[in-house]
């Protein structure tokens, strides 16, 4: 891959599990449990996955909101895990997130103005008349007006948050943008206005974005790349309209057929998964999707599956694949 | 009509707030059958939770009171009924499911304590015989173990396995009518697969009629015959589940239908509908969708558009759309 920006190897976050008085650890949640991917410079990588998959701590851990058990993260070449303060703060400059649900992410207590000038004021960029220049072009430049910049955050839709929510995240000028299930709290009609500013500022600003989200019609339109995550593992990752017309892993091909089509007329073939996602304290040994998956060989259960390249840059983490290939 | 089951005629329910009355649901007329399903779609604040709370008499009063119209069920007037009668119709003969699995189930009872009670209720059945038919309608749901997982408490149990419960708890009396909010929204995919084929298999075995509300337009292709389409408090569009997808007549149908991403189709830039929805507390003249809508015309801003029949079982509220204008794709 040319040019990559952020590449990660065998992330892991675990959080303990506490019980008694003296708080003694008796298992982990293995939240992200060895993700590896890459991200070109001025592509969308797509996360999907279900609750629980690892999706929105892997951005978390990325981001240095929450502190890694293990593995690498390199933004331009640069250990992100090996930053101290002082390059941390640095680093924040370079990449910002936008979060789901935008009642919860803005202060309500602080003017428009005030949200979107926050990280200026923070990292001491402009002042002044020229920082409140600043602040009017991003206003305008998510679609909101001048007048906004006085009101408080309930005076505003949901779809205008999240214009905030972008306008504070893009103040900074970053290269890599997080957008965590940006669009999921929002109407269908508002949705598309969204995803509409974020090809725009894309196309303006030639930002990376990193879009996480469970909706897979969205994702299959804004993405260039996706990666799929089961129980905080990547178990298949592809471009785009390959994964789309030749998903390889049984639980890509189940989500993919789960999508409801907005057509009465879609034939669909539906694969309907059996129970539920496991519980990520005691995952099952071997393969973390054997539980549900209609393929389970004896292998499945002996050995967890390794991330490989089976062409053209399409990823699959499944013994499935190599035993029809062999 | 023999099989009309539910017959709303111009129902109002209004709020009163700090800041003037909230018309939610602003004359809402539709009809249900026997044994059909009929998807409510909208944006949030379009009035169809309201709609599915007024027709249980779920209303919380104050600040909601329903101010107008009539809700017949199998010919007798919901709205008109004392509380106590309604009481005995709610749970038994319409039951309804959540959105939220999480908050609608009581923490401190048991599953089965939770699913015996309106089957001790409305049927007034022993402790026993109640719980050999609680068990059953778990089994029914596709709970494993039902016999197990009787016993067990809310908390302990997964999304998909709650709304599993919920629906359970719906069925245990054999509505006619099942009102689903929302019913999979909170769910993964993959479990909402599951739990829309569960709702199919109800129909086709039980006879429930249901009314699914959803803001999900494949939910509504996939296991509606009819859709009613709302916005602003009102109906706008009533149409077989064909001819909305195929041939929407109404602007906002139209431009909702355009915004969605698809799966089955790539375009380079989605649709969209510019502006916002109205503020309930001030909505524009004439058409609530004018200030919205890419085809307004001078007459839409003068006098707000009756809905009035389209073609067999459709209706319509938009003055372009019978002059055939919006009907061309």
């Amino acid at each position: 891959m040319s040019d990559v920006l952020l590449a990660v190897t065998g992330l892991k976050k675990y959080f303990p599990l506490k019980k008694g008085l003296l708080g003694k650890t008796y298992g982990h949640v293995k939240a992200v449990d060895g993700v590896s991917f890459a991200v070109a410079k001025g592509e969308t990588l797509g996360i999907v996955g279900e609750s629980g998959c690892g999706k929105s701590t892997t951005a978390r851990v990325i981001l240095r909101l929450i502190e890694p058990t293990a593995g690498e993260a390199l933004l331009g070449g640069r250990d992100i895990f090996a930053m101290d303060a002082r390059e941390l703060r640095q680093l924040r400059r370079r990449m910002q997130i936008v979060f789901q649900d935008p009642f919860a992410s803005l202060d309500p207590r602080m003017t428009v103005a005030d949200i979107v000038a926050e990280p200026l004021r923070v990292h001491g960029i402009a002042a002044g008349t020229e920082r409140r220049e600043l602040i009017r072009d991003l206003l305008r430049t998510v679609g909101l007006s001048d007048a906004h910049m006085g009101r408080h955050p309930h005076e505003f839709s949901g779809g205008q948050r999240q214009r905030i929510g972008i306008a504070r995240a893009l103040s900074v000028k970053p290269e890599l943008l997080f957008l965590d299930e940006p669009v999921s709290a929002l109407d269908v009609s508002i949705q598309s206005q969204i995803v509409n500013l974020f090809q725009d500022l894309q196309q303006r600003y030639g930002l990376t974005y990193i879009f996480i989200a469970h909706d897979l019609a969205v994702v299959k339109h804004i993405c260039d790349r996706i990666a799929v995550m089961y129980l905080g593992r990547v178990v298949e990752t592809a471009a785009t309209a390959e994964l789309f017309t030749r998903p390889l892993h049984p639980y890509t091909q189940a989500l993919l057929s789960a999508i409801p089509v907005p057509d009465p007329d879609a034939a669909q073939e539906r694969i309907l998964l059996a129970g539920d996602v496991p519980n990520p304290v005691d995952l099952p040994p071997g393969c973390r999707f054997q539980t549900r998956c209609r393929f389970k060989l004896p292998v499945c259960a002996a050995a967890e599956p390794e991330l490989t390249d089976v062409g053209n840059g399409h990823c699959l983490a499944c013994h499935l694949h190599r035993v029809s290939s062999n | 009509m023999t099989d009309r089951l539910l017959t709303v005629n111009d129902l109002k329910t209004y709020f009163r707030t700090s800041e003037g009355v909230f018309p939610a649901v602003d004359g809402v007329s539709f009809h249900l059958d026997k044994g059909e399903t009929v998807g409510l779609v909208g944006e949030s604040g379009c009035g169809k939770s309201v709609t599915a709370l007024s027709l249980l008499g779920l209303v919380p009063d104050p600040p909601g009171r329903i101010v107008g119209g009539e809700i017949l069920f199998q010919g007798q007037d919901l709205v008109a009924l004392p509380a106590d009668e309604r009481r005995k119709i709610r749970g038994n003969k319409i039951s309804m499911i959540f959105q939220e699995p999480m908050t609608s189930l009581n923490p401190v009872y048991t599953v089965g304590m939770q699913l015996m009670e309106p089957l001790r209720f409305h049927r007034g059945l022993a402790k026993p015989e109640a719980r050999a038919r609680a068990i059953e309608a778990l089994k029914q749901v596709g709970i494993p173990a039902p016999e197990r997982r009787i016993d067990d408490y809310p908390h302990q149990l997964s999304g998909g396995m709650r709304q599993r419960v919920m629906i359970a708890m719906a069925l245990t009396c054999q509505p006619q009518l099942l009102v689903a909010d929302e019913p999979t929204t909170a769910l993964d995919v993959t479990i909402q697969a599951q739990i829309l084929e569960l709702l199919k298999s109800i129909k086709t075995t039980l006879g429930t009629a249901i009314l699914l509300i959803t803001h999900d337009l494949g939910v509504v292709a996939e296991t509606a015959q009819r859709v009613i389409v709302m916005y602003a408090g009102k109906i706008v569009e009533e149409a077989p589940v064909r001819d909305i997808f195929k041939s929407p007549f109404h602007p906002y149908t139209q431009g909702l239908l355009a915004s969605i991403p698809r799966i089955d189709a790539t375009v380079d830039r989605l649709s969209t509908i510019e502006g916002v929805v109205p503020n309930p507390l001030h909505y524009p003249a004439g058409c609530r969708f004018q200030p919205r809508c890419p085809r307004a015309a001078a007459q839409c801003v003068a006098q707000e558009p009756p809905l009035v029949a389209a073609g067999p079982g459709r209706r319509v509220a938009c003055w372009l759309a019978d002059k055939g204008v919006a009907g061309d794709e």
